[in-house]
């Protein structure tokens, strides 16, 4: 069975934020404009947030590239009363955007804060709008429903698509979310965990791999590799 | 049969809370039904305004 | 033949005319309820966003109405059905009143959440694909129960009043008359029916009592099952419970003063009730103390750094007025009030009972917000912050205008004291134990 997971190498990104961007483009995340962002109603998949150590001059600056972490054992799922958000076979957390109630309770449930709210109904300048990603899949979320990473589920229908129409068997290889494409600093890897010869799944036996809140015991999939 | 994965899948999956809420809520309905109509009716004796019961004090 | 009570006139007298100020009142209600249903729609239309809301303050006003309202409603449950089961004699002449209150604020603490909901008309997708980890569908199954339930128990409480509407009020206007007869049931004062009535009151008090307990610790577990810090905590839901009975105890104070004025029921409200429940708010307010030291002592003691921010922004940050000052409402200010002035002096209880029920609001919300501004993801996401917006204050407003409405209105159309179970004499039975006839005297200190 595959497992997909992520690592990225904190020494190798240097938050040129084109992972964020290319999550957008890929995921149709709707503009919400200045005031709204102050307000914290900005919906971004993937953010890289900076955390700062220390005062000047001896400040310490961690960069940090966060899309969902697709935890094997899940806060979100187990407080969704409607299986709106659910694990599929593969593991990875995904958003039934037709069955959501707008509860707000995996939000709330979510150590990560990677869960946002479709506080209005989707908006984007008109230039914008053209370039939307046609694929029904990331068609734009209504509003009042709660919207998240998905690792790029639709990439993935896609690559195996593509492996039947070529006729040969789907590698794990030829699945990589937007974010991981686009990456400058080739700082993140993704792939299947469970193969024990999978880069990824090396990667995250490194002795430098961390995940976040771990005594949570959320288990995530996406993995660090320590700066320094 | 397996206990464990019955009631994992009891917990987990969507379905089978709402029949749960259903039968909880619906068979109290039905049972509160039944009461008020147990406590209201009364077989047509004659009228009760004869006192059978005993002058009961107060205690003031 | 009917119950005795040396006081059914006075009772019954508020029933007779609707006066202007009423309709004054309701009227003014109506306008409140309605603005709130107006900020409802808008939001409906517009979306959340309209709201003060955001990320990471998920839940704001409305889920602070829920827990609250919820809260209120467990003081009818508390008077009639636990002090039911403890014998309390007393509380006889202010079941129906603190009843009353149950059964009108629960609609609105179900209503929040619906008013909190993205997709309201999704409603049922809970009853489609109910989905039992989840700790929503736990409070939908008890919110429900208890409301069904409360229904029931008011509803059999009140049959025999109604029965006597019905047979006494006969000048009323046609319609109401004819409401009487169809909520009486043929209820005839048959000495079988109080015996059988009696006999299920009793055993749904038992059932009322299991649900109270239930239904405010699953509320709060809607926070404590979460792992975010400042709600994973196990003292959650009985600090809740504790919490619920000591507003709704307060707000029957504040109830009861009122009908006492409004309807010149102060012979059968007498002072001894309120000394009683003086006593009760007592035990309750140190109670509450209790758990505030038992939750906050560990928290502070143990120093666990996520735990810490929240604290410290409680105690010292963005809301330690609001905490200060619900500290001083809840506690300090009632305490002082109900020791060395509230004794006989129905003024001052009803004053440190406002404070208490405004300080318990404000528990709410600090229980629920500050943990929310500061998520485990503060070092890197910044923190947050919440101020509600206009909706949300419209919306609050008229869920407490709501709340008087249906109470103001209640008590215009039914006995807003039990004339049977106050009576000195029920057909058939012995039910002396359970009255204290006597106005001024009984059960004071
Ligand atoms: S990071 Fe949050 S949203 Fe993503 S799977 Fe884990 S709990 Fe769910
Ligand atoms: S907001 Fe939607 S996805 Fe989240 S818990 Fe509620 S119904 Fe489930």
């Amino acid at each position: 069975m595959l497992r997909w997971g992520m690592v990225i190498d904190l020494d190798k990104c240097f938050a040129c934020q084109s992972c964020t961007a290319a999550c957008r483009m890929e995921n149709n995340t709707p503009v919400a404009g200045k005031d709204q962002a102050d307000m914290g109603r900005a919906i971004l998949w993937n953010e890289v947030l900076p955390f700062v150590e220390g005062e000047y001059p001896n400040v310490h600056t961690t960069i940090l590239p966060r899309p969902c972490m697709h935890c094997d054992e899940p806060s979100c799922v187990k407080v969704c009363p409607v299986q709106a958000t659910f694990m599929n076979e593969e593991g990875t957390v995904l958003v039934n955007y037709d069955r959501c109630i707008g509860c707000r309770m995996c939000t709330v449930a979510c150590p990560y804060a990677v869960r946002y709210f479709n506080w209005y109904a989707p908006e984007w300048p008109d230039a914008l709008k053209e370039h939307l990603n046609p694929d029904p899949e990331v068609a734009p979320r209504p509003k009042g429903v709660v919207e998240k990473c998905t690792f790029c589920v639709q990439r993935l229908r896609k690559a195996r698509e593509e492996a039947e129409a070529e006729g040969r068997t789907f590698n794990a290889t030829d699945y990589t979310p937007a974010c991981v494409e686009t990456c400058t600093g080739r700082a993140r890897y993704f792939g299947d965990l469970n193969d024990p010869n999978s880069l990824v799944s090396k990667l995250s036996h490194s002795p430098r791999a961390f995940r976040m809140f771990e005594e949570l015991g959320t288990h995530p999939k996406v993995y660090y590799l320590k700066q320094g | 049969m397996d206990i464990g994965a019955l009631v994992h899948a009891f917990f987990d999956n969507a379905g089978p809370g709402s029949v749960l809420f259903i039968l909880i809520v619906g068979g109290a309905c039905i049972f509160y039904y039944f009461l008020t109509r147990w406590i209201v009716a009364t077989e047509k004796r004659d009228e009760p305004t004869t006192p059978e019961e005993q002058p009961e004090s107060m205690d003031a | 033949m009917e119950p005795k009570n040396q006081h059914t006139q006075t009772i019954l007298a508020p029933i007779r005319k609707v006066s202007k100020g009423d309709y004054l009142l309701w009227g003014a209600l109506t306008a409140l309820l309605l603005s709130g249903l107006v900020a409802w729609i808008w939001q409906y239309i517009e979306g959340l966003g309209i709201t003060g809301m955001n990320r990471p303050v998920y839940w704001g006003v409305y889920i602070t109405n829920f827990v609250f309202f919820i809260g209120l409603a467990h003081s009818g449950t508390f008077i009639s059905a636990i002090l039911r089961i403890a014998g309390q004699s007393w509380r006889a002449p202010l079941t129906r009143a603190a009843e009353a209150i149950t059964l009108f604020s629960l609609p609105f603490g179900a209503g929040s959440i619906i008013i909190d909901m993205g997709r309201p008309e999704r409603l049922l997708n809970l009853v489609f694909y109910g989905r039992y980890q989840s700790p929503i569908l736990w409070d939908v199954t008890a919110v429900s129960l208890y409301l069904l339930s409360s229904v029931v128990f008011f509803y059999l409480s009140l049959l025999p009043d109604i029965a006597m509407c019905r047979d006494r009020l006969t000048n009323v206007p046609h319609w109401q008359h004819r409401m009487y007869e169809i909520l009486a049931l043929g209820w005839n004062h048959d000495s079988e029916q109080y015996h059988r009535l009696e006999k299920v009151l009793d055993g749904m008090a038992v059932f009322m009592t299991m649900l109270v307990v239930t239904v405010h610790t699953v509320v709060s577990w809607l926070f404590g099952m979460t792992v975010q810090p400042g709600w994973h905590t196990a003292l959650i839901g009985p600090f809740f419970l504790l919490g619920a009975i000591l507003s709704g105890t307060a707000a029957v104070v504040i109830v009861l003063a009122l009908l006492r004025k409004a309807y010149r029921l102060e012979k059968v409200l007498h002072n001894g009730l309120f000394n009683s429940l003086r006593k009760l708010l007592i035990t309750f307010v140190l109670g509450w103390l209790y758990m505030m030291i038992a939750e906050y002592l560990t928290i502070g003691y143990s120093n666990m750094t996520e735990e810490m921010v929240v604290l410290t922004d409680k105690f010292s940050g963005t809301y330690a007025t609001m905490f200060w000052s619900m500290t001083v409402f809840v506690f300090v200010i009632p305490l002082l009030i109900f020791i060395f002035k509230g004794k006989n002096s129905v003024g001052w209880m009803v004053f440190a009972s406002v404070l208490i029920n405004i300080g318990m609001w404000m528990e709410r919300y600090i229980v629920i917000i500050p943990t929310e501004i500061s998520p485990r993801m503060l070092h890197v996401m910044g923190q947050g912050s919440y101020l509600p917006a206009l909706p949300e204050i419209l919306i609050t407003i008229a869920c407490f205008a709501g709340l008087i409405l249906l109470y103001a209105v209640f008590t215009r159309f039914f006995p807003i004291i039990p004339i049977w179970e106050t009576a000195e004499e029920l057909p058939g039975h012995a039910h002396s134990t359970k009255t204290s006839p006597a106005p001024s005297s009984a059960s004071s200190d």
